[in-house]
Order: structure tokens, then C-alpha cells, then sequence
């Protein structure tokens, strides 16, 4: 199941992003929890955090409301690269 | 829009009130100080409100005429985020007024877990929707996103609850805090109660926690001292990460309080050295209670 959210994570980066082909993502499960670590080319960060990490807290947000449908919860991180 | 006057109790907090009101910051050009206003000796005696005229200009919004391109752009986008986060729903774009309204006809069900707690999924939708649309046209495009009409409706719902407060502000001459809005649902809020004389609104806290005050009409914000308008769980936050700009009000700092508490605590307790107690929890027991005796 939660590799559906792995599609909508690497969905939502790669729309953002400049360089799609740079987005990576690692996937672990707790139980219910799913931990996703996000990396994206340097250039790209500051667009998937957004200012004021607006960007991120909205992708928390969208990546919390797909798990809460499948009873999961969904963390993300985003590594440097 | 109309010019009008703003109070504060500063010239920047009379600036802040006002571009709540407006939903957007002001430019130098559109508001002139008609009072600077005054603090006053200590804050009490001779304080005068900063009084501010504002004349928002209508600014050059962005161009009245629906791009097709930008309403297809928004709707697949919509499209593709509901259905990567594993929503089935109906999309429909229109372009109201000043922005591209995009609306999302869900299952009831999952209706509740779209919007979030007041509304902060939706928001997030919003936002990511904006992103993507944006980087495929270059320039800012405003988009608003509604799931099964909750903004409207909520909209409404806050100002009724505001209406009703306000009711009650006048009839008690004590001020009312509501619960904490959106910008937008808080600009509602003002709107609507602009017009009543006998009482006045503003707003306090930080998003979005940030909440509007209903107060009777001339008195209320030049004597309130703050903390005494929030919660207590905005309080205790505060404790734990005290914001930069409000330093000098923290409250209960344990070496403030504790020669005082010191002298009241039993000398059982200094006995086993537990050194930080200040406060006997409120809820516990102080004798045990008769049914814990005939146990």
C-alpha cells in the first residue's frame, strides 16, 4: 500500500523540481508509519522547501491526507544530497 | 475601495490591523498618519492611538480575462493531485472575480480528510496547485481551491459565530476572543463587523494560532495588556519556545516564583529534595476522598 504513496511523493517533487530525473527517494516502514527520505539536486531544494518552508509543510500536509485514507501516517524528510 | 480611518496602538500595529482589513500590505502611497499617537507614561496616562488614513488603490489585478490555458493547466493539475493522493473526485475551473476557481466535488467521506483541520489540506492542495501552475506559466497565477463549497460555508459559520459574539460584547461590555481563524476567514470576520459602531475587532497571536478579539467600541485595546488575551495553551507553548519578539513574557519563570513558593511548600517535600516544585498540581487530591477511605 505504501508504495502508492511512494507515487505521489515522487509525483509531487518531480513537479516541482527543475530536474526530475534528480529526485531520489528511500521509503521505510514502521507499522502504520511510513518515514520517506527525499533527496533532490542542490539547485532544486529551496523548491520543494519553499519560502518560509511553506513548499514542505504543504507536501507533509497532501503526503499526511493520502496516508490518513489508507490508515497510515507519513513522514518526510528531505536529506542533502 | 473606500478610504478609511485605522486605529492602533502604533503606527505599524495600526498598519497591521488595516492590511488584514484589506487582505494585502499596503503601499506608502496609500495610507498617511493622521495621529502618531503616543505611548504615553508608562503605557497608561496620556496614551493617544495612532490613527492611520488609508485609500487603497486598486491595484492592476491580474488581468480579468480567463487564460483557457491556465484553467486546463489548473484543472489536470487538480486532476493528477487528487488521484496520486488516492481521492476520486469531480474537478470543475471557473474564474470568479479576480481568480481561478478550482472545485473539487469528493465522496463525502473523504471530504473531512481533504480540507484538514481548519481547512489546512486544502490549503496545502491550494498551494501545491499554485506551484505547479506557476512553473508551467512562469508568473504568479492566484488560485483558489474549494472541496464541496467548505470555504463559503465556513466563511459564513465564522461570521454568524462573530455576529452572535458580537451580540454579546455589547450586551456584557466584556471582550470576546474567537477561536483561531485563517487570514482570510479573519478578514471576513473584520469586514463584516466594520460597520457596527459599539464595538471594535482586532487581532492577536501569530498564525495560526492567530485569533480576532470583539471588543466594546472604545475601550478595550489601549489597556488590555496581551498575555490576558490568550489561552492557556498558547501560554504554555510560549514556555517551551518563547517567541523573539515577546521575550519579557514569559510567565512563571521558576526563579522568579520560587522564594515565595519556597515559603509554602510543606517541609515534607524539601525533605526528599525535589528542589524545582513550585506548584502543587490543581487537580490533585489534597485529603484522600471518603471513597478512597472506605475502600
Amino acid at each position: 500500500m505504501s508504495s502508492e504513496l511512494g507515487d505521489l511523493v515522487l509525483y509531487l517533487a518531480r513537479s516541482l523540481v527543475d530536474d526530475p530525473d534528480a529526485v531520489e527517494i528511500e521509503e521505510e516502514e514502521y507499522g502504520q508509519k511510513v518515514h520517506f527520505r527525499l533527496a533532490v539536486s542542490d539547485e532544486d531544494k529551496g523548491k520543494v522547501i519553499g519560502k518560509g518552508g511553506r513548499t514542505a509543510r504543504a507536501f507533509r500536509l497532501l503526503m499526511g491526507a493520502a496516508a490518513a485514507k489508507q490508515g497510515l501516517r507519513a513522514e518526510l524528510e528531505i536529506i542533502d544530497s | 475601495m473606500e478610504p478609511f480611518e485605522q486605529q492602533g496602538k502604533t503606527i505599524e500595529g495600526a498598519l497591521k490591523a488595516a492590511e488584514e482589513l484589506i487582505g494585502r500590505k499596503l503601499r506608502e502611497s496609500e495610507y498617511t498618519v493622521v495621529e502618531a499617537g503616543s505611548r504615553g507614561v508608562l503605557g497608561l496616562i496620556g496614551a493617544r492611538p495612532s490613527i492611520l488614513k488609508i485609500s487603497p488603490k486598486d491595484l492592476p489585478g491580474p488581468s480579468k480575462d480567463t487564460d483557457p490555458k491556465i484553467s486546463q493547466l489548473a484543472a489536470t493539475g487538480a486532476e493528477k493531485l487528487l488521484q496520486h493522493m488516492g481521492f476520486r473526485g469531480e474537478v470543475s475551473v471557473g474564474f470568479s472575480d479576480k481568480y481561478y476557481k478550482v472545485d473539487i466535488e469528493i465522496e463525502e467521506d473523504d471530504g473531512g480528510i481533504l480540507i484538514g483541520r481548519r481547512g489546512s489540506t486544502l490549503e496545502a492542495f491550494q498551494h501545491m496547485l499554485r506551484r505547479f501552475v506557476e512553473k508551467n506559466v512562469g508568473t504568479g497565477v492566484p488560485i483558489v481551491v474549494d472541496v464541496g463549497g467548505y470555504r463559503v460555508r465556513r466563511r459564513e459559520a465564522m461570521i454568524q459565530r462573530a455576529m452572535r459574539s458580537a451580540q454579546q460584547v455589547k450586551q456584557t461590555g466584556r471582550r470576546i476572543t474567537l477561536d483561531p481563524m485563517a487570514p482570510g476567514e479573519r478578514r471576513a470576520v473584520h469586514l463584516a463587523l466594520k460597520e457596527d459602531r459599539d464595538i471594535s475587532t482586532y487581532s492577536v497571536g501569530s498564525e495560526p494560532e492567530r485569533k480576532i478579539v470583539i471588543a466594546p467600541a472604545g475601550g478595550g485595546r489601549q489597556t488590555r495588556r496581551p498575555q490576558r488575551t490568550e489561552d492557556r495553551r498558547e501560554r504554555e507553548k510560549r514556555v517551551v519556545s518563547p517567541p523573539r519578539e515577546i521575550p519579557e513574557q514569559i510567565p512563571e519563570q521558576p526563579q522568579e516564583r520560587s522564594p515565595s513558593v519556597q515559603e509554602i511548600k510543606p517541609p515534607s517535600e524539601m525533605a526528599y529534595g525535589r528542589k524545582r516544585i513550585y506548584r502543587r498540581p490543581r487537580n490533585r487530591p489534597v485529603k484522600p476522598t471518603s471513597s478512597d477511605e472506605s475502600r
